[in-house]
This record gives structure tokens, sequence and C-alpha cells, in this order.
């Protein structure tokens, strides 16, 4: 093993939707194997970098599960969507547009006055030694992307390439607008309590639940006691959520490690989960995770008895109650009809995209991965909120949720990716490998991706992710600020050149 | 030339410190979710030329490696016209910096 920290072991985002895991080392792949499958030789306390190779895959597969249940962060992800499928459509017009530079982030473009353009075609042309012209592309200032209009499925054919551009991108604009203003958050007036780090406090706490039952007691402390030590932003957050929790325990245990920090600990899934439940379609700014943590904190610190805003996590019909007393001290709508109109928005964007289908002019490849992706996670959402409600005292006790029967929850399809080191062609017996080529010809193994179904509409459906995922990072760049992987950046813009016909100038 | 730089906090705050202009940005993407402990920082420097980030990159390299500081550390670079990704060890020269740098002005 490398020994060094690393800044990440393992990664979820929605552009392909299952989890990844990061190697960087082969010595760091073979020891995460061998913990998982049991055939390695039982090894002396991990410190903290093998305990997190261990325990990465827990800690992911409660981000899987999270996005599918939180409405807010399903409603990013049909930003998202919409995102793509007008980014792509606007991009395939640009060839014919006016201008030999596409100035990218295009949202950022469209925002910058004349009198910036200006300055920076002219710093470009001194950088290029030669005369630079931007397609066209209408200001806009940010608030107005951030107005909502009607969605519509109308025909593009009849307008000029400049019309059907300005038509299509304003849409992927005012996706990816309103993508940076829900994971920015509202209400939260501490960074580290953003609607992201919320999501992380969530995966800790399976985390931690994980390491307890797999590898002991004293690498639970480890990873515990850097968390709480941590100045980064998602271990503060976790440090804010145990304070909340210790208000809200009544049971003081048997020990002082016990009252101040197994059952915090244990307490604080609950408060996370209920905080993702918000819904933005429904209580617009107040459902942000962030903003509903910070009204259910004052709704604890102004009770008379924070005992009377508590109850008992063994007890599911008593954690369904003391959610119900959270909505109602909050005067936010509640949890179980922002669940269901979670599960019907994801069921409606089904039909939407489906009548988009139906219009749609050119390879429908696109859509239909769209399609594909959508009906999986409309069948994970409903397997998840089934077991939610069968068990909601498992889903929230993070101590009992690490022990919920296989196949009880929803699996992403998952994905290893090897940095600095390759695996040999033909180690993988299945999954969809990326092969690469060394500078003698030979190729080895950079990554590799498992449909969680085996099957060929599973391998089929993991292709389709993988073609969503290498468009959205196109049109990631294209349009946001979004980060890409760093094999993105070295291609994507050779490849942008290609499809527009125009010299790719990122905006620095 | 402005060219934004993404690494380890540590070593990307401690660069700046190094540019005569240079500014600090939030890069950090809401939309991904990252498990990892180290965290990373980005700055934008506005520079004459690349000779000028090798240099100051390579010195601030060694000198980390003269207090204990001896693993490599990866840097992402970009300009208008390109990203670079680039490891740098205290071995690292400034000519091979400064050479793996080039994607990032126009090859002429």
């Amino acid at each position: 093993m490398t020994g060094i920290l690393r800044a990440d072991y393992g990664g979820f985002n929605p552009r392909f939707v299952g989890v990844s895991y990061l190697f960087d080392s082969s010595d760091d792949y073979l020891f995460a194997q061998d913990y998982l499958t049991g055939s390695g030789e039982p090894s002396p306390a991990a410190d903290l970098h093998g305990i997190a190779l261990r325990s990465v895959f827990d800690h992911e597969s409660r981000h899987y599960l999270d996005f599918l249940l939180s409405p807010y962060s399903m409603t990013v992800f049909r930003m998202r969507l919409q995102g793509l499928i007008n980014a792509v459509e606007a991009l395939g017009t640009v060839r014919g547009l006016d201008g030999d530079v596409l100035p990218v982030p295009l949202t950022r473009w469209a925002t910058l006055d004349d009198g910036r353009r200006k300055t920076l075609a002219a710093d470009w042309a001194e950088l290029l030694g030669d005369r630079v012209r931007p397609v066209h592309l209408p200001g806009r200032s940010h608030d107005d992307l951030l107005t909502d209009l009607p969605a519509v499925v109308e025909r593009t054919d009849h307008l000029t390439a400049q019309q059907a551009f300005e038509r299509n991108a304003d849409s992927a604009m005012r996706a990816y607008a309103r993508i940076g203003q829900l994971t920015e958050g509202f209400g939260a007036s501490l960074p580290y309590l953003r609607p992201p780090y919320l999501h992380e406090v969530s995966a800790y706490t399976v985390q931690l639940a994980a390491v307890w039952f797999g590898q002991g007691m004293a690498e639970f402390g480890t990873l515990l006691e850097f968390l709480v030590d941590s100045e980064a932003p998602q271990a503060r957050a976790l440090q804010t959520c145990l304070k909340l929790a210790r208000l809200l325990e009544q049971d003081e245990g048997g020990s002082r490690f016990e009252t101040e920090v197994i059952l915090p600990l244990r307490r604080v899934t609950s408060i996370t989960t209920w905080a993702l439940f918000g819904n933005y379609q429904l209580d617009g700014a107040r459902g942000c995770p962030s903003k509903r943590f910070t009204e259910l904190v004052t709704a604890v610190m102004d009770a008379s008895d924070p005992a009377d805003l508590s109850g008992r996590l063994e007890d599911s019909e008593s954690v369904a109650r003391m959610w119900d007393r959270w909505d109602r001290a909050t005067g936010l709508t509640s949890w179980r009809e922002c669940l269901a109109h979670n599960l019907a928005a994801t069921a409606r964007g089904v039909d939407g995209y489906t009548r988009a289908r139906d219009q749609w002019r050119g390879s429908t490849e696109i859509i239909d991965a769209v399609l594909g992706v959508l009906r999986q996670v409309t069948e994970h959402q409903r397997l998840a909120a089934s077991t939610l409600a069968g068990d909601l005292s498992a889903f929230v006790d993070p101590f009992r949720y690490v022990h919920i029967p296989a196949g009880t929850l929803p699996h992403p399809d998952i994905r290893l990716e090897f940095r600095g080191f390759g695996v040999t062609p033909g180690t993988f017996r299945s999954g969809r490998t990326v092969e690469r080529r060394r500078p003698d010809g030979t190729t080895y193994v950079s990554g590799i991706a498992h449909a969680i179904r085996d099957d060929a509409a599973g391998r089929a459906l993991l292709d389709q992710k993988l073609l969503l995922e290498s468009a959205t990072e196109w049109c990631d760049l294209a349009f946001s600020e979004l980060s890409v992987p760093d094999h993105v950046h070295l291609t994507a813009r050779a490849g942008l050149a290609d499809l527009t016909g125009k010299t790719i100038l990122q905006l620095v | 030339m402005r060219v934004q730089i993404d690494g380890e906090r540590d070593l990307v705050t401690g660069l700046a410190d190094g540019f005569a202009e240079v500014e600090l940005v939030d890069g950090t993407d809401l939309t991904e979710q990252k498990f990892g402990f180290a965290e990373a920082a980005t700055i934008i420097a506005t520079v004459q030329s690349l000779a000028e980030i090798a240099k100051l990159v390579t010195e601030f390299v060694r000198s980390r490696a003269a207090r204990g500081t001896t693993k490599p550390q990866t840097l992402r670079l970009r300009t208008a016209i390109g990203t670079v990704v680039v490891e740098v060890d205290p071995e690292t020269t400034v000519e091979q910096l400064q050479e793996a740098l080039g994607p990032l002005t126009p090859q002429r």
C-alpha cells in the first residue's frame, strides 16, 4: 500500500449513475480486494489509508441510496438530464454558426458584458497571434438564467442554426445555473452545511458502522478521531450534526464512550436522512437540506424540552412520529408527502422523455440512454422506498443499516479506476474494461465497470450509462463550471473542436 | 497569461505566495461526492511566461522536500488553450517541467 492519504478513494457523481472506486497502486487494489473477498491473510490494525480502502464501498453505496430517495437530489439530477439533452442539441448546431471560436464554459461567457468579452477576445488574439471571432451568444444575467420557464418539447428544424443554438443553449444554461444554485444550497449560513456535506455526513455514519463491524473498534476509533478533529468541511458538518444529536439523545448509555460517541453517532443518520428528504418542488428554498437542518436546530433549541422532538431509533413507529413532529415544528411539507412526490416525479420524467423521443430528430442514442437510466432509477427508488417503509429503524440506524440483507436495497453499478498502474488485459472475465496503450505499444486495463445485473439487459444499460457519462462530461466542459476528470480535459477540447469546427477557448 | 492551478491545498496555497498577481478561487465542485482526506485548492495566477511557473513550482517542491515532504505532487494547470496534469518531485528540473507545460501555450 502507498500509505499516503488521498483526496479521493471513491466518488459518486450522477454523471455515471453508479459508484466509482479509485486505486493509486496495485497494492492498494489487492489490499481492498483481499478484504472484500476474505481471501487475504489476517492483517494487523490498518492505518487511516487502509481503513479508507476497506470501507469506501460502504460510504459510496449510501450516497447512491440517498441520491435515489432525496427529492432534492433528484431535482438536481433532472436538471442534469435537461442540461445534457439541450447541450447536446446546442453543440450539434455550432458548426453552422458564424465565428471561429467557441468560448467555454458558455454559461459564464453568457453572463459577461460586451466590454469583458472584448477584453478577453483581445487577450486571446495576443496569445494566438491572430484575430478571434467568438460565436454569437446573447448576454444574460445570472438572475435571468434562474427564472423558471415551463418545460416544452418543440420542433426546431425550421429555425436557423443560430436560432436553434440560442434556443437550446438557453435551456442548457438555465439547467446548469439551477444545478449551481441547488448544490450551493439555501440558508446555509455555514459553508460546511451545504447540501453535499450533509450527504457526506450520512455516508460517514454508515461507513463508521461498517468499520466497527467489519474491521474492529481500533479502526473505528482511528477514523472517528480523524473526523472529529478535522477541519475539512464535510468533517465539520459531521461535528455539527453530532452536537444536535446529543441534544436529541435521551438514552444515557452505559459508559461515557457510549453516551458521548456511539449514541449520538447512531442518531445522526436520522437527522441527515430527514434533512435530505426535502423537496424543492413542494417547499422551494425551504426544501433545501441545509435549510431543513438549520430549521430543525432552531426548533430543538426553542423546544422547552428537546425530548419532545426525539424518538427511539430501535422503533420504526417512533422514528416516523419523531419525523412527523419535526415536520410540524418546522412547518415543512411532511416527509411522507415529499417521498411520494419524488417517486411520482421520476415516473413523470420517464413519460416526458418518452414523448420527447417521439419528436426527436437524428440519432436517438442519447435520449434512449436517458430513458434506460431513468427507468432503472424508478425501479431502484421503489425498492428503496419499500425497504424504508418496511423497517424505517434499520434505515436510519447505521449500526442496523449495515446488516440489511443483500438484495433488500438497490445496488448500484460499480466502476474501478486504476491510476498510475494498469491490469493485464484478459484478467477480468466480465465487465466493460477501458484499455490504454503504453508508448511501447502494449496495452493495459485502466478501469473496469460492472453491471450489478450481470445479464444482457444489465450490460446494455451499463453501456448506456457510460455513453451518458461521456456525453455529459463534454457538455459539462462546454457549458458549466463543473469539474471533469483529467482525461476529459486532455481529450474533450479536441473532440469539441472536431464536433463544432471551432477553436475551443477556456475562460480562466 | 492567466493560469488556473489546482492541487493539494498545502501545495497550492504555498505556491500562491510566490506569484506577484494571484487570486484564490473556490474550485469545489459540489455535484461530486468524493470520499477522501486530502483537501484541494485552486488559484489563478497571472504570469508572463511558463518558465516563471516552472521555476517557482520546482523551487517550492524542493524546499518542501528539505522540510521532509518528499512525495510527488500532482498539479493541474489550465490556460485558455490547454490543460496539463503534471507530477512534480524534488528531482524534477525547471527544463523538464517547462517542457511538460508546453500545451498551455500555442505551439508555433
